[in-house]
């Protein structure tokens, strides 16, 4: 599976550890010029004109499938229209498949980078954002590619990244990654979530990284004490102004 | 949200808050269905032409077949559509590959660095992509250069200048700039016609689409071209593009569709360019789809409606121009008055009678006396409409050779229950098949099998109508092989019945009575049994307890029966209902629920989980479940499953009684756990009372109830439990409470 297009990329990892973007990013969560309430706009067509300019638009701008030591990109397909004044953040979806092989080239994880990176190039982007679900045996590798992808950057680019709730609730392996915040999904969790509401009822709990921004759902609204960190709401229906709205009150 | 996204999202969410491991979510289980809406129960037997019960909400193409099928036209085999496959972009394939590979052995490097990466798909200012080089771009780019150096020769500098111009043709695959090839500095014609033909094809992928046509129409003028026979078809091309790439179409679209559609007549009827005509046919349906979406719409109709064979693309266009009509797409609402959508379009009107119930289906019936239009307007006529009777008499008359039988059987005898008349719908019951086989596909027979179980005067009807067979597992991860399910099984309409239209003393007659198969019979012993410990009738319990004991006769279930027997054995009633709670407590597949629709998990286990599901959290209860879901009995009557006939006022008073009284004990978690706190109170020392408040707690932390109300029964029975028994194996084992 994707664990095999992985290993490849961790083999490059202590190459990537030496570079210079291993540097920690010296600006506080919160600084990420981006609004307080981000909504994720994913593989649809969407139409969020309407917004102002207090609210941003995270939307799925590729889709990288790793199989074997081969990565595809495949770009958004639906039209996002949103306003110019709208801050946007460009994701990128990372999905594995594919049977174990040996891979022994750094082009994919120099090849990822590059992808992600390229999104900046996208118009009125102000950040990226990297959504990928990495299992146990991939942190290595991924540490490596969320470095690479840094050094793409640079630092002044906000890079920010989604966590499981695991990874903020104990499992702090994000220790010293450049990215400006993780962002702990608390939704789709089911009866497991014990550990997790905390973090969306305190803006002190779970690991620094985890500090600056949560994402919730709005099908599956939970208790929020925002604070100061950033929302990302997801809506597994197309976004309406209806739906904006209640966008707007999870915040509140 | 249907039960196999629940899983779904349930094994997802498991997965990714419990453990980092996550590499995939599912299984998905499928749903055992025992009658299908959308689409045909027998898709084989249906694209053979045999109908089966033709129902409104079948996709439209199955409508369509359905109309021919009735109107005695041969059956579509093209109705079943074909499935649908991923086409990688041009990027990922072998042709792209060969083509990158020669550009780069045959262009010299100063040439190459000159190149940027290229991207099949383009992006466009909405952040949207698309395909812009296709596949055949590529193979053709590689089939022409081995041509072409035949013709000069290797390494020529004619053939370099070619693959130069071609390589910058690409370069406008993914870039927003225009890149050009180069002009030719050699007057060579052949490589002058190329070099045209490349400039065009730049300005075609750099969705400069007017510049490109007005090119390709001159390549199209030039005889001495060997690009002519292409110029026609490629401006159709550059002109269809110009309308659906950009996010708002031009307003000339239907001008530049209609030049397009010129063009690509042009192509037909040039003999030179056979190997197009294919294609372009394909392009002239699509023009004419989108260009004149109305008369295309009746033009397919009637094609539909009378060919003895249809194109499979011609029943896609049609199905797509028929939610456009009807403003079932994206825009939601339609461009056309429907009067003009079914006008002179009898199989257009019928296919929006028969989903619509229009009024106009009984007046069209009554104009044609047609077996199409008997089948629109049963479906459609309200049980008081003066037509009723007309229409029953003509259904009696439809001979069972014909293919509108089943779906005109069936329609009789629901009408006649709508009418309030059971008698006579169970006559009409009484003459058709009692079995699948008998000239009856096995989705019509659960559907008459409904019907009476509707109408059973008797629980002993009732319990003999009851079982279903399964004709489909729908799901998104079905079995690569088809499973034969041979097992009965019944839909949720049924169980509803049982859960709410029955008191505990019908549901323990049910249990005892042998009609049932025995997966089934266990259903609702189980429920029984569940509902006679909540509601203190010792007696029923015990008549439940003895056939669920002697239902489970597998080594894994010892314990579940020496517990029932200790319930059925006990001394003092008291004691038999801390026997019942522990009974509860210990088995976690127990509820209060008869079950309904199966799924393929739950097909292959007929009976109750003993242990905790962790993955799968279906433990206990979280209420009654009256809900018929989406069984045969939704397409018989309306709002709710009805008491049946047999069932006397009493007895529906004392349902609702125990309903209210059931409904009151809460969830099963919190009415387990209130009663372990009770037991340990009152039996300070009862080394039971300890188990039963671990079973609470764990319980509690894996019921499948989300009722997001706070509680302190967990924390409670914890505190009871590590106080009250603090060495028992129980507290040792209980190191946390859930809330």
């Amino acid at each position: 599976m994707r664990r095999g297009a992985f290993l490849l990329i961790a083999l490059v990892a202590g190459w990537l550890s030496l570079s210079p973007a291993r540097a920690a990013v010296d600006r506080a969560w919160n600084d990420v010029p981006l609004p307080r309430l981000m909504l994720w706009a994913w593989e649809r067509p969407t139409d969020l004109r309407g917004l102002d300019a207090q609210v941003g638009v995270a939307f799925l701008a590729q889709t990288l499938i790793v199989r074997n030591d081969a990565v595809r990109v495949v770009p958004r397909r639906n039209p996002l229209r949103v306003s110019p004044a709208t801050p946007l953040l460009a994701v990128t979806r990372i999905e594995g498949g594919g049977s174990a092989e040996t891979a022994s080239s750094s082009e994919a994880v120099a090849g990822m980078a590059a992808a992600i990176a390229g999104t900046m190039a996208l118009p009125r982007v102000r950040g990226v954002q990297i959504d990928f679900d990495a299992a146990e045996s991939e942190r290595t590798a991924y540490r490596a590619l969320v470095v690479a992808v840094r050094a793409a950057l640079g630092p002044q680019v906000p890079l920010s990244i989604t966590a499981l709730a695991s990874w903020c609730a104990g499992d702090r392996w994000m220790r010293g990654l450049p990215i400006d915040e993780a962002v702990p999904m608390l939704f789709r969790m089911g009866p497991l979530n014990e550990p997790y509401a905390a973090l969306a009822r305190s803006t002190s709990a779970g690991a620094p990284e985890c500090r600056g921004a949560l994402g919730t759902s709005l099908d599956e609204p939970l208790h929020i004490r925002a604070g100061t960190r950033r929302v990302y709401v997801f809506n597994a229906s197309p976004w309406t102004p209806a739906s904006v709205g209640r966008a707007r009150e999870v915040l509140e | 949200m249907n039960r196999w996204w629940r899983r779904a999202l349930a094994v997802c969410a498991l997965g990714s808050a419990g453990t980092a491991l996550l590499l995939a979510c599912g299984p998905f289980f499928s749903d055992l269905v025992t009658v299908r809406h959308s689409k045909p129960a027998d898709p084989a037997g249906y694209a053979r032409g045999e109908l089966g019960v033709v129902k409104p909400t079948f996709e439209r193409r199955y409508l369509a077949q359905a109309y021919r099928t009735l109107g005695g036209l041969p059956p579509l085999a093209t109705v079943l559509p074909a499935q649908p496959s991923y086409t990688a972009p041009a990027q990922f394939t072998d042709s792209f590959a060969e083509w990158m590979a020669i550009q780069k052995r045959e262009l010299p490097a100063a040439t190459a660095a000159t190149l940027k990466p290229v991207s099949s798909t383009r992006i466009a200012a909405d952040y949207s992509s698309f395909d812009n080089c296709l596949e055949s771009a590529f193979a053709a780019a590689a089939a022409a250069f081995k041509e072409r150096a035949a013709h000069y020769g290797a390494r020529h500098p004619l053939l370099t200048d070619w693959v130069a111009g071609q390589a910058a043709v690409f370069q406008n695959c993914g870039s927003t700039t225009l890149v050009l090839p180069a002009p030719i500095t050699v007057d060579d014609p052949r490589l002058r016609a190329d070099r045209d033909y490349q400039t065009a094809a730049a300005y075609f992928y750099a969705t400069q689409y007017d510049e490109a046509a007005g090119r390709f129409r001159a390549i199209a003028g030039n005889a001495a071209s060997p690009w002519r026979p292409f110029g026609r078809y490629l401006a159709a091309r550059a002109l269809i593009r110009s309308v659906t790439v950009p996010a708002m179409p031009p307003k000339d679209a239907a001008q530049r569709i209609a030049a397009a559609e010129r063009d690509l007549q042009a192509t037909l009827a040039d003999k030179d360019a056979t190997t197009l005509h294919a294609s372009a046919r394909g392009l002239l349906g699509f023009a004419a789809a989108r260009g004149r979406p109305l008369e295309r719409l009746h033009e397919l109709a009637g094609r539909i409606s009378s060919a003895p064979g249809v194109a499979p693309q011609d029943l896609v266009d049609y199905t797509w121009l028929m939610d456009l009509a009807l403003g079932e797409n994206t825009a939601g609402t339609s461009p056309f008055d429907l009067a003009a959508v079914t006008k002179g379009d009898d199989l257009t009107d019928w296919i929006v009678a028969t989903q619509k119930r229009r009024v106009r289906a009984v007046e069209r019936w009554q104009q044609t006396r047609s077996e199409r239009w008997l089948v629109a307007a049963m479906w459609t006529a309200a049980e008081s409409d003066p037509a009723t009777a007309a229409l029953l008499d003509a259904a009696a008359q439809v001979p069972r050779t014909s293919p509108a039988f089943a779906t005109v059987a069936f329609l009789r005898v629901r009408l006649l229950i709508r009418r309030n008349d059971p008698t006579a719908a169970r006559a009409v019951l009484a003459a058709l098949p009692d079995a699948a086989g008998q000239g009856v596909d096995v989705e019509t027979f659960n559907l008459l099998q409904a019907a009476r179980f509707t109408v059973a005067t008797s629980l002993d009807e009732l319990l003999t109508a009851a079982p279903r067979t399964v004709v489909a597992a729908v799901g998104p991860d079905p079995p690569d092989e088809p499973l034969k399910y041979t097992k009965a099984t019944w839909d949720d309409d049924v169980a509803a019945v049982f859960n709410s239209r029955m008191a505990l003393d019908r549901l323990v007659d049910a249990a005892e009575s042998t009609r049932l198969p025995t997966r089934l019979r266990h259903r609702v012993a189980q429920a029984a049994f569940t509902r006679a410990v909540l509601l203190a009738r010792p007696q029923a319990g015990i008549r439940a307890a003895r056939v669920m004991a002697a239902l489970e006769t597998a080594p894994s279930e010892a314990a579940l029966r020496a517990d029932l027997r200790r319930y059925i054995a006990a001394t003092d009633e008291a004691a038999r209902t801390r026997i019942g709670v522990l009974t509860l407590l210990g088995t976690s597949g127990l509820s209060i629920n008869v079950g309904g629709r199966d799924d393929d998990d739950s097909y292959a286990h007929d009976m109750p989980a003993l242990e905790f599901g962790h993955t799968f959290p279906h433990n206990w209860w979280c209420k009654v479940e009256d809900s018929p879901g989406q069984g045969a009995a939704t397409l018989i009557v309306s709002g709710g499953v009805p008491f049946p006939a047999f069932i006397t006022d009493d007895e529906r008073r004392a349902t609702a009684t125990e309903l209210e009284a059931l409904k009151a004990t809460g969830t099963a978690r919190e009415y387990l756990a209130a009663a372990a706190i009770d037991w340990a109170r009152q039996r300070r020392t009862d080394p039971e009372a300890a188990q039963a408040l671990a079973l609470a707690i764990e319980g509690w932390r894996w019921s499948s109830c989300y009722d997001n109300r706070k509680s302190d029964l967990p924390r409670r029975a914890f505190a009871l439990l590590h106080r009250q028994f603090p060495n028992s194996d129980w507290a040792k084992q209980t190191k946390y409470w859930y809330d």
